[in-house]
């Protein structure tokens, strides 16, 4: 058992990483929200439909990046620490949000504009690389013992609480803004709420610790050298990455892009969708712990089958009765 | 749209929600678990985020052309479909692949 005095140390630890993580979350996902707008700033073409996938592709233009942030920015976390790892992710993420935010539209400046849109979306992309995997990895870390399944929830639970932040955000903005006013500037306030990273992490530099893992461990010295252990794992990495996909999918089908769906197909208002989005970011929040927990109790792969099996037997049908 | 719609949005969004929270609170602790240590972060960060750039920064792509193309508003649940049988085998064949961990053993989270 821990004295009060440790449990509220790791309380406080959690605190900070989760807020790092909700900061970096918000970020990235808040593009997906307002890909409409930002296909009509950047990316207008007479076809809406085209425009969009435009939009869209671009979204997914930052993950592609991903894979790379994860080996040059995970390397950099492994070698010289999860604290100096973490604030040089925030950083990044940073410049490429308030980059998005501030590029005049392409009726201004052109050709430019959606190039620079491309650029920070890339760059975000770079630092979500690394970011999200660094936060699980020092939850993992600090966690109790027989309680890591608990401790490591609240990195996903962190990411929930961004997706609702955006929803209520988006909400009060189309309740106070008018549709043209959106379009022409009001989808770049949620993305200068980014700014909010940078006192973020000069607090995180004072007061984020090491973790005790990677103090008391062997570290590896080069990138070169990670990349050797890599390759002698190639087939975990990818099985990881295989049992990632049900994760992802899920995720992103009913945050990122749910907003596009009740509007594109179900041509449903503005701010009910927002409030479909917020509701559905409340109950990722309470069933992630959930989750943690059965999983300190019966093991992940049991949970896990039963889950993609439930998947399996039940989704087209439910939405077959949509 | 009617409130009727809304309401079975939400439902069909709601059930999605259980499968998304419980499979990644295992996900996570598991993955973590798995990787060998040195390259902790690395291992982790490659396979999910290598995952995410297929499958989940694409979905809305994705799911907009499948719609398109089909003119089924359910596409996006056969996506979701395949992704769950694509984590099942995952997790079936999951001790074969992490029996063969090279470097730094320690003790794993499966049960």
């Amino acid at each position: 058992m821990l004295s009060p005095a440790e449990r509220r140390a790791k309380v406080r630890a959690v605190i900070r990483v989760a807020s790092c993580n909700f900061i970096e979350a918000y970020d990235f996902i808040v593009y997906g929200y307002y890909a409409n707008y930002i296909a009509a700033t950047f990316f207008p073409t007479a076809n809406e439909f085209a425009s969009l996938m435009l939009s869209l592709v671009t979204f997914g233009a930052g993950y592609l990046m991903r894979p790379l942030g994860a080996i040059v920015l995970g390397a950099y976390m492994d070698r010289k620490g999860r604290k100096k790892g973490l604030i040089l992710t925030l950083g990044l993420m940073a410049v490429g949000t308030l980059s998005i935010a501030v590029t005049p539209g392409y009726a201004a400046i052109g050709l430019a504009a959606p190039l620079l849109i491309v650029a920070g979306r890339l760059l975000q992309g770079l630092s979500a690389g690394a970011e999200f995997g660094g936060v699980a990895i020092y939850l993992s870390e600090i966690a109790t013992p027989g309680r890591r399944g608990f401790f490591c929830s609240w990195q996903a639970v962190s990411q929930q609480v961004a997706v609702v932040f955006a929803a209520l955000f988006g909400y009060a903005l189309t309740m106070l803004v008018s549709p043209e006013q959106m379009t022409l500037w009001g989808w770049r306030i949620p993305l200068l709420a980014g700014i909010i990273a940078i006192p973020l992490i000069l607090w995180l530099r004072r007061s984020l610790e090491e973790t005790e893992a990677f103090r008391h461990s062997r570290h590896v010295r080069s990138t070169d050298q990670v990349l050797r252990i890599l390759a002698a794992n190639w087939k975990l990495v990818v099985n990881g990455l295989a049992l990632t996909v049900m994760t992802t999918t899920s995720f992103y089908l009913i945050t990122a892009y749910t907003p596009t769906y009740a509007r594109q197909v179900l041509h449903m208002a503005p701010q009910t969708v927002f409030l479909v989005t917020l509701l559905v970011g409340l109950s990722n929040l309470g069933w992630l712990p959930v989750g943690g927990m059965l999983t300190d109790r019966f093991g992940a792969r049991p949970l896990m089958l039963l889950v993609t099996a439930a998947a399996l037997a039940t989704a087209y049908p439910a939405m077959i009765w949509l | 749209m009617s409130d009727p719609g809304v309401a079975k949005l939400l439902a069909v969004l709601l059930l999605y929600s259980v499968y998304f929270g419980l499979y990644n609170g295992a996900l996570i602790p598991l993955l973590a678990e798995i990787m060998p240590a040195e390259v902790r972060t690395t291992a982790f960060s490659l396979a999910f985020v290598t995952a995410t750039a297929i499958f989940g920064g694409f979905t809305p792509a994705i799911c907009t052309y499948l719609i398109e193309a089909t003119q089924n508003r359910a596409a996006p649940a056969l996506w979701l479909s395949l992704a769950a049988a694509i984590s099942f085998g995952a997790a079936f064949v999951l001790p074969a692949f992490q029996s063969a961990r090279r470097e730094s053993p320690h003790p794993a989270y499966v049960k």
